[in-house]
This record gives C-alpha cells, sequence and structure tokens, in this order.
C-alpha cells in the first residue's frame, strides 16, 4: 500500500520536473565524458617523465613526476601560496598524493610554500640536508614534517632514490660540507635525475665554488635539463660548470626582486653554450615531458 | 498611528541623527531644525493632521541620534593612547581571527600604559590566534585618506607592518576561540581535499573566508560583478536555517527548535568573524525565518530598520563609512520591494523556470537596480553582464552550499568521507569558477560620473516605479 502510493507520488514528481530531470541526465552525460577522458588521459601519460618547474616568483620549485606516477616537490618557493596555485596545473583536482617533499637547504624562498603544501596533501616522506633553523618559520615546518609525514630523511652525496627505471642521485652535500661550510647556499641538496634517458640536474642555490667540487667528483656532463643555480646569480654557473654540463635546456626559477637576478652576466655564459633558456617570470610554469625518444617544453602562463 | 509605522518612524528619525552627525552636521544646525519641525508640529497639530503630527514630534530623535555619535565618535579619540611615529614596544591581546594572507593580519588592543587597537600586519610565522598575549616592536603609523575612514569605522587607531612579535601566553580557552577553531578546522577540510582556487572558493560561499583568494580571482570577481557571492548575504544564512529547522524539528519540540536555530545562527555569526554584513543578513534571516513561527506578523520593512538600528548602536560609523553595509541594505531593499514591482511590470506570474531562473533573475536584477548608483560612486563603473553572471552561478550556489557542508562535516568522521564528498562539490565549483572568469572577460564596464543630483532623482525614480505597481510599496505597511 504504502510502496505504490510513494510510486504515485514519484511518478507525479517526474511529470513535473520533466525539463530539470532531462537536463540533469545530460549534465550526467558531459560529466561522464569528462570524467573517462581523465581517466584515459591519466591512463596515456602514466609512462612519461614529467617535470613542472613552478612559477612561485621569487624562489624554486620543482615537481617531477617519474614514469610510473611517483611524485616527487623539489623546493615550494616563498611562503606566498603560490605553489599551491601553480601544482593545481600539474595535477588532477582529484590528486592528493606527494610521495616525497624536499627542501634543498632552510632558506625562506625554498622551503617557505612546502608548509602549505604539507597541510594540504598527502606527502609521505619529507627529504633534506638535515640543517635546521631557529627562525619561526622553520620551526613552523618542523611542525608541519612532524605532523604530516611519516618519514623525515637526511641525505647527503652518494646516496639515491630509485623507482622503477629512475633513478635520482644525490651529488651533494658532502658530510663535510654540511660541518664546515658557512654559506648555507653552498650545503644545498644537488639532485641529478636520469629516467627515460633524459639527464636533469637540480643544482639549487650552490655557487661557483661547489660547482666546480662538483664536476670534478660527479658526471654531470651531458645534461639536458639543468636548473640554473640560485635563480641566475652572477656568483653561479660558472663558464666552466656550463661548458661541462652542455644542457640543452636551462630553467631559471625567477621572479620580481630587488638582488639582479637573473644577473647579465651568467645570461650571457648561458647564451654563449647555446642553450634553450626559460625562465618563470616570462614563461610562467614551464612543463617539461620525455617519452624516452622525444622531449616536449609547455609554458603554462 | 499604528505602533508598527511608529517604530519605524523612530528608527529613521534617530539613524537620519547618526548619519548627519557623522558625515560632520553639527548638532547646533539640528536643534535649529529641531526648532523649526516643533514649529510645524504646532501648526499641524491645530489643523488635526494627527499621522504626520506624530512623526514631526518624533524629531528630538533626530537629536538623540546625533549627540548618540558625537558621544561615541569622543570617546573612541579619547580612549586611545597610542604611540604613533617612533618605533616602541607594545604588548596586547589578538581581538579577532588572524587573516592569512601573504602576511598574517589581525586586530591588536594594546595593553597599559597604552590603550585602544592597531592592525598588525606581521609575517606569516609564527601564527598566532584569537586571544593571544604578544609583544611587538616597531613603528605604528597612521593611515591615510579613505583607508583611515576604514579603519576609523572598524575602530582602528594605528597599523604597524612588519614588526618583531613574541608570543608572551596563548589565551584561554573561550566561546569565541572555540568558534574560530571550528572555522579553521573546517577550512582545513576543504584545503585538505580540494584544490586551492576551488577550496577557497568555498570557505568564501560558506564561511566568507577570502584570505586564500589570489589577486586574480579576486580581480575576476569584481570585473564580472560577483563578488558579493562571498560576502555572506542573507540567502546564505536562510539555507542554513532551513537545513537547521529541517533537522531540529525532527528531533524537539517547537520551542527548543527555535531556541537552537536562534543558537546555531549566533554561533554562525561568531565564527565568521561578525563581518558588518553577516550580522545583517543574520538579523534579517532570523527574522524573516523564524517570526511567521513564531506567530507574529512579518513586517519587512521593521526588521530592516531593527536590522538597521542594532548594527549601528554597536557601531555608529557604519552608516556613513561602510560600503558593505550601504550595499548590503540598499541590495535587501531592493529584493523586498523592487522585486515585487518587477513582477509585476514583467508579468512573472508564480512559475520561477528551470531551477528557478526567473526567480534568480529577478532577484538580481531588482537588487542590480538599486546598488547601481552606490557601485558607480565608490568603484567608477558597473557591468551589464553581471546579471547573466549571477543569474547562473546562483542555479548552483545552493547545491555546493549544501555539498560543501556535508564534506565538512565528514571530514570530522573520516577523511576518505570527506574527499568523496568533496569531489562532487569539485564539478560545481569548477563550474562556478569557470563561469566567473568567463564573465571577467567579456564583462561590458560602463563608466559614467554620477553627481548627488542625478543620484536623488535616480532612486525618486525607483519610488516612482514602486508607487506605480504598488505592490508591496514600502508605505503601504501590512495592516493585518
Amino acid at each position: 500500500m504504502f510502496s505504490i502510493q510513494q510510486n504515485k507520488k514519484l511518478q507525479k514528481w517526474i511529470k513535473k520536473r520533466k525539463n530539470e530531470i532531462t537536463i540533469f541526465i545530460i549534465a550526467l552525460f558531459f560529466l561522464d565524458i569528462a570524467i573517462f577522458g581523465h581517466i584515459i588521459q591519466t591512463e596515456i601519460e602514466k609512462d612519461l617523465l614529467k617535470i613542472y618547474f613552478l612559477d612561485v616568483g621569487q624562489g624554486d620549485s620543482a615537481l617531477i613526476e617519474l614514469p610510473g606516477g611517483a611524485r616527487m616537490l623539489v623546493d615550494g618557493g616563498p611562503p606566498n601560496k603560490k605553489v599551491l596555485r601553480e601544482i593545481t596545473k600539474a595535477l588532477s583536482p582529484f590528486e592528493r598524493r606527494i610521495d616525497i617533499a624536499a627542501h634543498t637547504h632552510p632558506q625562506l624562498d625554498h622551503f617557505g610554500g612546502i608548509i602549505d603544501i604539507l597541510k594540504r596533501y598527502k606527502v609521505n616522506a619529507y627529504v633534506s640536508n638535515g640543517i635546521t633553523r631557529d627562525i619561526p618559520s622553520y620551526i613552523a615546518l618542523e611542525s608541519a614534517i612532524k605532523n604530516h609525514t611519516q618519514k623525515n630523511i637526511t641525505l647527503r652525496a652518494g646516496d639515491k632514490i630509485r623507482y622503477g627505471e629512475s633513478t635520482i642521485h644525490v651529488l651533494y652535500p658532502t658530510q663535510n660540507a654540511v660541518e664546515t661550510e658557512k654559506d648555507p647556499n653552498n650545503s644545498s641538496l644537488v639532485f641529478l635525475i636520469e629516467s627515460k634517458g633524459v639527464k636533469t640536474l637540480l643544482t639549487a642555490d650552490i655557487s661557483k665554488k661547489t660547482e666546480k667540487i662538483i664536476v670534478s667528483t660527479s658526471d654531470v656532463h651531458n645534461i639536458d635539463i639543468l636548473k640554473v643555480a640560485h635563480h641566475g646569480s652572477k656568483n653561479s654557473s660558472s663558464k666552466e660548470f656550463l661548458e661541462a654540463a652542455q644542457p640543452n635546456i636551462s630553467i631559471i626559477q625567477v621572479g620580481k626582486n630587488s638582488y639582479g637576478h637573473p644577473a647579465p652576466d651568467t645570461l650571457k655564459r648561458l647564451q654563449s653554450i647555446d642553450t634553450q633558456i626559460y625562465r618563470n617570470d616570462h614563461d610562467g610554469t614551464i612543463k617539461i615531458t620525455a617519452d624516452g625518444s622525444t622531449v616536449k617544453i609547455f609554458t603554462l602562463k | 498611528m499604528r505602533p508598527h509605522n511608529f517604530f519605524f518612524a523612530s528608527v529613521v528619525f534617530f539613524l537620519t541623527g547618526i548619519l548627519l552627525a557623522s558625515i560632520g552636521w553639527k548638532s547646533g544646525t539640528l536643534i535649529l531644525f529641531a526648532v523649526i519641525f516643533t514649529i510645524l508640529l504646532t501648526t499641524l497639530l491645530l489643523t488635526r493632521k494627527k499621522p504626520i503630527a506624530v512623526a514631526l514630534a518624533l524629531t528630538p530623535l533626530l537629536l538623540a541620534g546625533a549627540v548618540f555619535y558625537t558621544h561615541h565618535h569622543q570617546a573612541f579619540i579619547q580612549s586611545h593612547i597610542i604611540p604613533i611615529g617612533k618605533s616602541t614596544t607594545v604588548t596586547g591581546i589578538v581581538a579577532n581571527n588572524p587573516q592569512r594572507k601573504k602576511l598574517q593580519e589581525f586586530k591588536l588592543n594594546l595593553k597599559d600604559p597604552y590603550n585602544g587597537t592597531i592592525l598588525v600586519k606581521s609575517a606569516p610565522y609564527p601564527e598566532f590566534a584569537y586571544g593571544d598575549t604578544i609583544q611587538l616592536t616597531g613603528s605604528i603609523t597612521k593611515a591615510k585618506g579613505g583607508y583611515a575612514t576604514y579603519l576609523m569605522k572598524e575602530g582602528v587607531g594605528g597599523i604597524v607592518t612588519y614588526p618583531s612579535v613574541t608570543l608572551v601566553k596563548h589565551g584561554t580557552p573561550s566561546i569565541r576561540g572555540a568558534l574560530f577553531s571550528i572555522k579553521r578546522r573546517v577550512l582545513e577540510a576543504f584545503e585538505r581535499t580540494l584544490p586551492y582556487q576551488e577550496s577557497a572558493f568555498l570557505g568564501g560561499i560558506l564561511l566568507g573566508a577570502r584570505e586564500e583568494f589570489s589577486q586574480d580571482f579576486k580581480d575576476a570577481m569584481s570585473q564580472s560583478g560577483t563578488t558579493h557571492l562571498v560576502a555572506l548575504s542573507g540567502y546564505n544564512i536562510i539555507i542554513i536555517i532551513n537545513a537547521a529547522l529541517a533537522v531540529f524539528t525532527c528531533i524537539f519540540s517547537r520551542r527548543t527548535t527555535l531556541a537552537l536555530t536562534i543558537l546555531l545562527i549566533l554561533g554562525f555569526v561568531v565564527m565568521t568573524g561578525g563581518d558588518a554584513s553577516v550580522v545583517r543578513a543574520a538579523v534579517m534571516a532570523v527574522i524573516a525565518t523564524l517570526a511567521p513561527l513564531m506567530g507574529r506578523l512579518y513586517a519587512p520593512r521593521n526588521s530592516i530598520a531593527l536590522a538597521a538600528l542594532v548594527m549601528t548602536l554597536e557601531n555608529p560609523n557604519v552608516l556613513a563609512y561602510d560600503v558593505g553595509f550601504q550595499l548590503s541594505f540598499l541590495a535587501l531593499l531592493g529584493i523586498i520591494y523592487v522585486k515585487p514591482a518587477l513582477q509585476t511590470l514583467l508579468k512573472i506570474g508564480k512559475d520561477k523556470g528551470f531551477l528557478a531562473w526567473k526567480e534568480n533573475l529577478l532577484m538580481t536584477l531588482a537588487a542590480q537596480i538599486t546598488v547601481t548608483p552606490l557601485l558607480i560612486v565608490v568603484f567608477g563603473s558597473f557591468t551589464l553582464t553581471a546579471l547573466v553572471a549571477n543569474v547562473i552561478i546562483l542555479e548552483a550556489i545552493p547545491v555546493t552550499m549544501f555539498f560543501g557542508a556535508l564534506t565538512a562535516a565528514a571530514s570530522f568522521i573520516s577523511y576518505t568521507l570527506s574527499l568523496g564528498l568533496a569531489w562532487l562539490t569539485l564539478f560545481l565549483l569548477k563550474f562556478e569558477i569557470a563561469t566567473i572568469f568567463l564573465f571577467s572577460k567579456i564583462a561590458l564596464p560602463i563608466r559614467i560620473n554620477l553627481g548627488v543630483w542625478s543620484i536623488g532623482l535616480y532612486y525618486i525614480a525607483i519610488a516612482g516605479l514602486l508607487y506605480v505597481t504598488r505592490r508591496g510599496a514600502p508605505w503601504n505597511a501590512p495592516t493585518k
């Protein structure tokens, strides 16, 4: 009895709302197409190496997605929330996972934005060079790491992160550098990523002095993608280092600043080795993909 | 004169007094007015025009309003002892919920030997909370121009940017502090489940939180004429009241339900930071939704007057200096009085159209008609396409708020559950944000200069329109 009455009510309701229901069904159909399109695209792109140099203003931030889907965020820019906005250009809106987050050295233009990332995304492991600082923003980072990640790892030169056929080599700092170096820039973590036949070198904020050490201790020849050191500062990217690395693509992570970054001298040195230069202040976020045979560059302004 | 008309007239006189005093009319001028009115009053009493005479008898309220404002203003100036200029060290208590933009912004109530409130813009870390006692060193400055009147309205006597700040002690637990932390918790639930822009927008439409809005999004909202969506309006609160009533009536008696709903709205107002627009909306919505339930007559005119009175008593500066306050009142007047007139003029019947689009169109159009002169005076331009943008977005807003609230509630139970619900909200949010950006690009801004006379003529014309259609005009107060 009850169900029949309900049924009649329902029929009446459907009759009354015919237009609404039709449009609702059409909307669902388009939603379906959107979702399936998204799933198919994710499947196709799953086997690519994807690197995003995020436009975070004056600071560094790179998101690396290795073939297979593991993600690592190296630096997060200053605490201006730009990393939060730019990372949505790299991640699907359903995606909450970043496997590893790292800061190369404890300066605000490198770790500031990571605090917000840790609070909002699921970060499994945190990586740093282990040097701490006694300033409010760093204390806030430490508590975010403690509250939101499972592991907090300190890395040194010679350490490696392996995932599938990709390897991330840690080229610097050595234990000695961490203990003796006074300039925090010169104990930065330096990563060399080898994946899909592409070599990417992330040099953080190191100066010429450290570049020299790295050239003598590691194989940094024939680099494909170079993150130019220290936002294009004149004290970094020496001629010797650039000639050894011979990068095809050079990325300068720079925004509005009062330090004169990137320095005209550095730009000249880069031009002299014949490399394609991209910079966040002109190009916005830079996306690079590699499938093993071709490398593609997109600028996402 | 009927009591509700008497009440309305009294409030209008009192508020006019406050308004005149706050834009600089001296008490002397007002006394002169009072004398003239008294003479008129006596004449009218002798000729037995009773209602007008009673209204005139209320002129002393004009003076009372002016005195109230002057007294309040003097007290504000005298109570402030703020070291302006040189670098000083002061201690104080954080007086509101800090806004976490690029810098951290909060009001600080100074302690002895100083007194008053200053606005602090400090580094993002360490993060402070409502009620914390802090010590800061920096040079406090006074704002200039329009910003200064805005700050005066906010009760702020100085600003300090990038001071060095140390925490003295955390605040003791308070109801307000607890509500702020629930708000923080709800916003975090959105931040952990939705992308940046979408979570910021959801926090905006549900809780009026605008601190996470990026500059280009704010620009897009103002260009498309949709900024009011994230300034909590009476509309949002009516949705919340209806939801609460639906749930509570199943469980409690009528009286308990009413009490609980009012408590909920009160908590909501505090939680959102007690913004002018929220208080106005809450007073209005509570009267609008609950008065019929309590079996009393609901007269919109009187609730608007009451809302204005309550807010002006709390802060007499809002009347002349708070654009948000003025905009929301004008919009409300539009919705209550111009909308029915439009309905008659355009011959739109009870059929609300698909997803009530006709209703939304009427509401937006009515509000737009009353606020446009103010928008032009304040912002220098307005846009015609705002109407279309608003009608489209308003279709989706109630559902978005509903799923947003479910997401927040679920986050207290399980993260995965809240994530699933957030995805449902995501599509709606994407649609709304895309519409805002689209309409910011195709906006047709119209720039004209308006003088006092043209504005006056404009409103007289609207009053004329209302008079012609007569339905729901303010002078036709309900008589039953």
